[in-house]
Parts: C-alpha cells; structure tokens; sequence
C-alpha cells in the first residue's frame, strides 16, 4: 500500500516510515501541512498518518481541506492531546481514526492496516461474513462453524463480526474496545483477553483448525492460516 | 462533628479571651475600689478636718469670752448658741468638777468617752436623726470645770454613706458592664478565631485552595488572616510545584520510553524465535508497557485536575454506562467466580461517557481485585432528590477507617493490597473523573466489606 505521512517531528517520521517499509508499504514522508497538503492531493494514496500539530497549515485545517476536495482517502490523526474533546474534535474533521502520542507502533500499523483495507462507501453490503469453514449470518444474527449453529452473546456476536470484517489483520485490544463497546478508555487489566478466549473456546473447540490467533505484543487476528 | 459541640457553654469557660476578660474585669474592679477609696479617705479626711477647723474657731471664740467674763460669761454664751437659734449640729457642754452639767446641749457627760484634754468622738440621740456622731474637744478650766466643745458628724457619715453606696453600685456596675462587655468580646473574638479554625479543617480534609476570610481592617486578625493567606499559597504553590514535577516528569519521559518499547519490539522481531533472549525482551516489554500506562494514568488526572478535559456538557445516563461496563466485566468476574448484581435506573449526569465509562470500568476492576470468590458485588446507579448516586459494594476484607481518605491519593496503596497487580492510580483516576463531573467520591464500611459511593449533580434533562 502507498502511505504518506505528514509529520514535523523527524524522530517520530522516521520510525513511523521505517516501519511501515518494513512492514511492506510504499510510504512518502512530508514535514509540514502545506507539503503534505500538497501531495496528499495530487498523488493517490491509500491512507494518511497525519500529525494534528503541524507548521504552516496544522493538521485538521489540512484535513477539512482534503475532505473539501472530495478525498475520501483513510486519515489516522495523530496527536499529543489526548482529551476526548480533541479526539471528537479530530474525528468530526473527517479523521477515520485517532491515535494518541506516544504509542506502539504496532498500535499504528494494525490501525493503518484496517483503515487501508476498509471497504469503501458504495460496495456492496455484506450480510453474510465467511472465513474458512465460519459463517456468520447478520440478518439472523446466527453463527455457524462446519455447519453447526454456535451459540454467542450480543457482544460476542459483535466482537466476533469486527474480528470477521478485517479477516486476516491485526487488531489490538484497544481497537475491540473502541469498535465492540463503542468507549474509548484504558482498562487496567486485559479483560478484553478473557472476552476473546472465551469466544474462541466456543468457535474452536472441537475443531483442528483454530480461527482466532493470538498476535505477540500486539492483539489478534481472525485467519484461517494457523500462521 | 465533636469540635462543633465543644463551642457551648464549656467551650466558652475554656476560652483564653474569656479568662482574659475575667482578668481584665477584676482588675478594672479593683482599680474603681482603689479609686473610690481614695476618694473617700480624702473626702472624709478634708470634711473631718474643716469640722475641726469651725470647732478650733468656736473654740477659740469660747476662750476669749472666758477670759473677758469669766465662767457666768461663758455659760451665757453657751445657753444663747445651744438655744433656738444655734446651729443645731454644734455641740457644748459645760460642767462642773463632778462632771455634771451646768450649761450646752448635751444633758449628761457622754457615756464612755474620756475625760482628758483632747479630741474625743462619741454619738449623741438626736431626734429625727437617732444616733449621731460627734467630734469634741474638751478643754479643762479652772477649779475643775470643763469645756466640750464639738460638731456632729452628720455631713461626714452622710457623704460616707454616700460613697459606700457609690462604691457598691460603681462595682455592681463594672461587674455586670464589664461581664457583657467581656462575653461580648470574647464571643467576636472567637467568631473570628473560629473562621480561622473553619478554613484549617476544609484544608486538613483536603481542599488546599482555601483561605481564610479577610475583612479588610488592617487590625490583628486582618494581619494574621493575611499571613496565613501568604503561607497557604506559598505551601499550595510548593505542593503544586511537586505534582508539576512530577507530571512533567511522567511527560518528558514518556517519548523516550515508547522508543525503547518499540527499538525492545524491533530486537523482538529481529531475534530468532527460539532465541533464549526473547522471553527478556518480552518481560522489558511487558515492563516498559506498564510504565507508560502508569505515566498516562497520572498525565490524565493531572489533565483532569487542572480542568483541562473543559466541562462536561453532554448528557449521560450513568446507569446506561455501568450497562455496558457490566457487560465487558461480568465474564472476568465469572472467571474469578464472583458475581456482579446491578440494580439500576435511569439516572442522567452532564457528562463524558468515556471517563464515566473510565470511572466505573476501575471501580468494578478494583471490585474484582479484592471481592472473595464466591461472593458478588452489588452495584447501584439511580438518581434521588437531584442527585445521582452510584455505589459498588464488595464483601472484601475493606479499608481501615483511617485510610479511606488517603486510598484516593495517587500511587497510595492499603497495605493489605500492596502485592496485589495494579499502579495504584485507580481510585486516584476515579476521584479526578467524579470530581471533574462536580460530584464527590467517598468510602463506606459495608460490614462487611467495602462500598464506594459516587454522587454527582443530576442533569436537568
């Protein structure tokens, strides 16, 4: 993918930039709003890393100016602040996502990775999310693996359709959080750990093939490669 | 409180400006009795002495006449000046050498007083005035007779009688003067004392920004006021001066801190997954990860603290939000056999979701942490009387009563909980999320156990 990262502090750029080539992606780094605004418009990118707090034109003013424009191109916010005033601020801008400094990059690149690949306004709604032998059903808000009806919770239902729609990507425990129970704050313990084994003694059990993977220092991702 | 009942009666017998008062008011009585005692001695001392000097006259009118006419002479004049037209307070007696009288007012030798050449003092009867003192001189003529010559003291007992009084009523008068006038200032005093103790307590229970009330004056109290004003500030501007340290510590050191996670994450990556050295850098990861989220949890109360988070203005059901916090803690809480019991109803703060989600999401996680398994955790959110309470109550072992103000202090810890997971900074959080929502936050014994009780403003809508 083609990332382009507008961002004025050199240290957070560079290892931003670095980990996204290492990771695979075609990535072009501006240091300020006018450069960024600049390229962000006359080339074609799949998403944006976009620092808030940028010299010349600051980043949310380069946002409203991109939408303006008629971009929809996926914009990971970046900021310093992290108050829920801002984020809502960031997000009623037309930021897709938001990430508070310092993070992991991990927690970038997973949320960079889901944003990217989300499908655009306009395809086709799905009403049936399949991954190997797992089908689950969002009308009848049923589940069934290799044919046999599962028995899920509201919110197991919902945790288990986010893992489905980003089938094959990391997403870290923060991001289920934000998408499944719809609050955006820091639990001190992993209780989301004990949602997910849970989910996934009801969806694996019995079966050779595990569907939910755990990510080493990052989150999980739902795949049928046992990878 | 115990401090409130102590201010009767008891408290006003103890007070040092009373005392004082008392002190002051004896000396003042002791003073005006000095005063008057003065006063008397030298009125007496003056009217006795003009009285000797009118009976030193007579005196010396009665010699020259005894002299000029003899001792008929003299007892003429006698019977003319103790007749009708005689001044009623002089006093005469002439008599013979066995004493008996031969001319004067006074009918016998007065009974006890001496017979020598001198002053002598003696009552006499003297319708309508009963007794009546009287001052003489006797004087010895020729042959045995004898001359007393003397004035009723009827001016001098009437001006002592006179003092006497003034002197029971001037001390009747300062006593009970004094008494109010000292009840008075002692109150005001401890009025003004007592504002003093007032804003010494709300600090000792905690709000640092309190002053004591100035009034403006410039007296005593007003100085006293201003330098305990000064030292307050300069004591919050210390203290304040401590948090900042250690609030911008936990900032500037964040940002290093994520690079050494992430350069530890690269190395992660960059070693073979056998390598022996992954289970440590999992372990500095893991360390490094706690670091930052104890630095976040401290960077946010110092943020809420300050008012920085702006005010809350959207309109939250609470009881919609512990809904949902159950929902993400009550298989965690199966996990750990232990049940949480909601009893909730509609109940509308001016709000931010996520903090409030925050707040109760550390009070059902701290609930966890110390509930026995096997017990539950009730948990309450419903609004009454323009309040909206939130109450979760465990049946762990509880918190000292001493300790209940300090758990909400950052990193402080009950020591029973000292080796259990945690930063320290949950209760901490709460307290700054509750009291951004302008509600208060306190503990309760739950007998047993432990119940937090969040009470905040309800919202109008």
């Amino acid at each position: 993918m083609r990332i382009l990262v507008i961002e004025d502090d050199a240290n957070v750029a560079g290892f931003v930039a670095k980990g996204l080539r290492e990771a695979g992606h075609v990535v072009d780094v501006a240091d300020n709003g006018k450069d960024g605004l600049f390229l962000a418009t006359t080339e074609a990118y799949d998403a944006l890393v976009l620092d808030r707090m940028l010299p010349q034109v600051d980043g949310l003013t380069v946002l409203r100016t991109l939408r303006a424009s008629g971009s929809a191109v996926p914009v990971l916010l970046l900021s310093a602040l992290g108050e829920v005033d801002d984020r809502v601020q960031g997000l009623r801008a037309g930021g897709d996502d938001y990430l508070t400094k310092p993070f992991a990059f991990v927690e970038l690149l997973a949320r960079i990775e889901v944003l990217a690949r989300r499908p655009r306004a306009g395809a086709a709604a799905e009403t049936v999310l399949r991954v190997a032998d797992l089908e689950l059903d969002l009308l009848a808000r049923s589940v069934r693996r290799a044919g046999h009806a599962i028995e899920l919770q509201p919110r197991e239902f919902r945790l288990l359709e986010y893992l489905m729609r980003h089938a094959g990507q990391v997403v870290t425990r923060t991001m289920l959080l934000e998408a499944v129970w719809d609050y955006h704050f820091d639990p001190q313990t992993n209780v989301i750990d004990v949602h997910v084994s849970r989910l996934r003694g009801k969806l694996d059990k019995s079966h050779p093939r595990p569907l939910i993977h755990t990510v080493r220092g990052a989150g999980y991702r739902l795949a049928d490669d046992g990878a | 409180m115990a401090l409130e009942a102590r201010r009767g009666l008891g408290g006003l017998l103890r007070s040092t400006v009373l005392r004082f008062t008392l002190g002051y008011l004896l000396l003042f009585a002791l003073s005006a009795a000095l005063l008057l005692a003065w006063l008397y001695w030298s009125v007496t001392d003056y009217l006795e002495q003009q009285s000797e000097d009118v009976i030193a006259a007579e005196v010396q009118g009665l010699a020259e006449q005894y002299r000029a006419r003899g001792l008929n002479g003299l007892v003429g004049v006698l019977r003319e000046r103790s007749g009708e037209g005689g001044d009623p307070e002089a006093v005469y007696l002439l008599t013979d050498p066995r004493l008996l009288p031969i001319a004067g007012n006074l009918s016998q030798w007065p009974v006890g007083a001496e017979v020598r050449d001198d002053w002598i003092d003696f009552a006499r009867v003297r319708e309508p005035l009963g007794a009546v003192p009287v001052r003489a001189r006797v004087f010895a003529l020729g042959g045995g007779f004898r001359l007393l010559v003397g004035r009723e003291f009827l001016q001098l007992a009437r001006t002592e009688r006179l003092i006497r009084r003034a002197f029971f009523w001037a001390l009747l008068g300062a006593v009970v003067l004094g008494g109010i006038g000292g009840m008075l200032f002692a109150r005001a005093v401890a009025r003004r004392i007592e504002r003093v103790n007032q804003t010494a307590r709300r600090i000792r229970e905690g709000d640092l920004s309190q002053r004591v009330p100035r009034d403006g004056s410039g007296d005593e109290f007003d100085r006293l006021a201003q330098e305990l004003n000064a030292m307050l500030a300069r004591i919050q501007a210390l203290m304040d001066g401590v948090r900042h340290v250690g609030d911008s510590l936990a900032h500037d050191m964040r940002m290093p801190l994520t690079r050494v996670r992430n350069r530890l994450e690269a190395l992660r990556e960059a070693l073979p997954r056998d390598a022996p050295a992954q289970v440590e850098v999992q372990a500095c990861l893991a360390d490094a990860d706690q670091m930052l989220a104890t630095f976040a949890a401290l960077l946010r109360i110092a943020r809420l603290e300050a008012g920085g988070a702006g005010t809350p203005t959207a309109t939250v059901d609470l009881a919609g939000v512990v809904e949902d916090a159950l929902d993400l803690y009550r298989v965690p809480g199966e996990e750990a056999g232990i049940a949480f019991e909601a009893a909730l109803s509609p109940a509308s703060v001016a709000g931010d979701r996520d903090l409030l989600f925050q707040m109760v999401a550390n009070l059902l996680d701290n609930a966890l942490k110390f509930a026995p398994s096997g017990s539950s955790v009730q948990v309450q959110a419903q609004s009454e009387a323009g309040k909206v309470r939130l109450v979760v109550s465990d049946r762990g072992a509880g918190v000292p009563a001493a300790e209940r103000e300090r758990v909400f202090d950052r990193f402080y810890r009950v020591e029973r909980s000292r080796h259990a997971p945690g930063s320290g900074l949950g209760l901490a959080l709460v307290k700054a999320v509750v009291e951004h929502h302008r509600g208060t936050v306190w503990l309760e014994d739950a007998a047993p156990g432990l119940r937090i009780v969040a009470e905040f403003p309800a919202s109008g809508d």
